[in-house]
């Protein structure tokens, strides 16, 4: 199948453009008080960083000029040295180039893309998941991540619970010789699986995949560990990118006009976690009308107005 | 007393040459088809074919269950065709028979070229498919409508699949038989054919009676003069969705 490609791009140009989603994910940082670099984090490259269907906000879907909706096997053209097969697309025997979804058909540069409307989330390495816990055993847990496979989650990979701290040394057995300490002493990780429970919610990061094996996870890492409290909603993975927003635009000012913190993460899942019940409920149907009209111009200003009015009959 | 009348007409063409219906031996019975119709699956469409009324569901790709299905190179589809028991004329027993088996694999067939499942090993696609009333053709139908479920689920596909079945009655080629067509026994054969319409490859022909090489030609290309306009529809039908939900967007 077909890679994404960005405006002359090359595969090798890939691995860039997924650090650009990660950073998107990256500027929604959570604890803002025990991460304040982390917003930094998230900016530099995104700046750099290639235009992409979910960064653009008014600019990308007027720049391809098209809002012509196609379909899978429908014919976008013929293959040629201007025009190439980029994501969602791919050239058949003939030499012509394929949709292979319903989609919005978009062209960047020399490649024809199609940005399907639906779609299963499948794993990237990097990528920040919400995922609920359906199994455990002895060294490890098994989550699901809404893809078509369960992940896994390693017990030395699941740091200490504690979000984004990691202490070497400390913890553990106190005492004993050297020798004693190193073989039980792993750097303060737990080597066991009783700190998470089934049912238990949690953000993670992939750390590896390859479509032939499960997914691993870890939750050692800033915004990573257990979820409490708050609400879980879903949403479509190929929506992710607009609730984000430019350089997560969108994420911010929802998160500015509500008191509540809103985590997104790139499986489809979103953590809601506010002060008041009725601004929690306000920003779900915030995130719908996001989902339902992820397609249209405007939409940041839009959905500023709409927060805005609904927010004084909040408070009343 | 039965809901639908059944029984064998006397004759099978009118007197003007055209069909008990209406119709010419090369006009398709009326169809609507509609995406979307389930809310939990994940993707879904519904068919209406003449009196056929049948639904899709598909959802995945998943986990395989029972496991020892699983094939790790591969995803596999995984196809159930049922017939409800208020379906046809005679109440239908629930039990799974042989013919909603074949059917079931059948169609399975029919849609496998057009997926990509090397892309999830491990997993599996499932399609549903409730027919809640059968009135010839059904198999064909299924396809047709299973394929716009594959499309709304967002899973990449080379094409389309479209399905038609094609036959004759008196030794002469029709397209679209009906129930009643289809039981016709004088000079009879019924020809269910699926269709990737874009590259034209046929991913289903199955064929029921004796047809002369001539005959069994006039016979796919009338089917695909059919597929074709399914095919049109079926586009129409996932683009008005879409774009139907763009307008209420705005």
């Amino acid at each position: 199948m077909s890679e994404f490609h960005e405006e002359g791009g090359s595969k090798n140009e890939i691995p860039e453009d997924e650090h650009y989603e990660e950073d998107l994910a990256d500027s929604n940082t959570f604890d803002e008080e025990e991460h304040p670099d982390s917003e930094d984090h998230g900016k530099a490259p995104i700046e750099e960083g290639p235009e992409k269907f979910g960064g653009e906000e008014e600019g990308g879907l007027e720049e391809s000029g098209t809002r012509e909706v196609v379909t899978p096997g429908q014919v976008l053209g013929a293959k040629s040295k201007d025009l190439l097969p980029g994501f969602g697309t791919v050239a058949d025997p003939k030499g012509n180039i394929i949709s292979l979804y319903v989609g919005f058909l978009q062209k960047h540069g020399k490649y024809v893309n199609v940005i399907p409307f639906k779609g299963r989330y499948t794993p990237r390495v990097g990528d920040k998941v919400i995922g609920k816990i359906v199994d455990k055993n002895v060294v490890l847990w098994k989550l699901d991540i809404n893809a078509p496979c369960v992940a896994i989650l390693r017990a030395g990979d699941a740091g200490e619970g504690d979000r984004g701290r990691r202490e070497y040394g400390g913890g553990g057995s106190k005492g004993g010789s050297p020798q004693v300490r190193r073989r039980f002493d792993r750097g303060g990780k737990k080597e066991d699986t009783s700190q998470y429970n089934v049912g238990d919610t949690i953000i993670a990061k992939v750390l590896k995949y390859d479509r032939t094996t499960e997914p691993s996870l870890t939750t050692v890492g800033p915004d990573l560990g257990p979820i409490r409290g708050g609400f879980i909603m879903d949403i479509a993975v190929p929506k992710i990118p607009r609730l984000i927003g430019k350089a997560g635009s969108m994420i911010k000012l929802l998160n500015t006009l509500t008191s509540c913190k809103l985590f997104v993460a790139q499986n489809g899942v979103v953590w809601i976690k506010g002060r008041k019940i009725d601004e929690e409920r306000l920003l779900i149907r915030a995130i719908k009308k996001i989902e339902n009209e992820a397609h249209t111009v405007g939409l940041t200003d839009r959905v500023k107005e709409f927060v805005e009015s609904e927010m004084k009959k909040v408070k009343v | 007393m039965p809901l639908l009348p059944e029984g064998h007409p006397e004759k099978i063409f009118r007197e003007d040459g055209l069909r008990l219906d209406g119709r010419k031996p090369d006009d398709l019975r009326d169809i609507r088809l509609e995406i979307g119709v389930l809310k939990n699956a994940d993707g879904s469409a519904m068919i209406c074919h003449g009196k056929n009324r049948i639904i899709a569901g598909a959802y995945g790709p998943r986990e395989v269950h029972p496991r020892h299905l699983a094939q790790s190179d591969t995803g596999i589809l995984q196809v159930q065709y049922r017939m409800s028991t208020f379906s046809v004329g005679e109440r239908k027993t629930p039990v799974p028979g042989r013919r909603e088996k074949e059917i079931s694999m059948v169609v399975q067939h029919a849609l496998e070229p057009v997926l990509f499942l090397e892309q999830y090993p491990n997993s599996t696609i499932d399609i549903f498919i409730q027919v809640m009333t059968a009135d010839g053709g059904t198999r064909c139908a299924s396809i047709t409508a299973a394929a716009l479920a594959l499309a709304d689920m967002g899973i990449p596909m080379r094409d389309l699949v479209t399905g038609v079945a094609v036959g004759k009655i008196n030794n002469k080629p029709i397209l679209d038989l009906a129930d009643y067509e289809d039981k016709w026994e004088e000079g009879a054969a019924d020809m269910p054919v699926a269709v990737m319409m874009n590259e034209k490859k046929i991913t289903l022909l199955q064929l029921d009676g004796q047809v002369s090489i001539d005959e069994y030609e006039q016979m796919l290309n009338l089917a695909l003069k059919g597929a074709e306009r399914i095919y049109e529809l079926q586009k129409e039908a996932l683009k008005k969705k879409y774009t139907s939900e763009l307008v209420g967007g705005r």
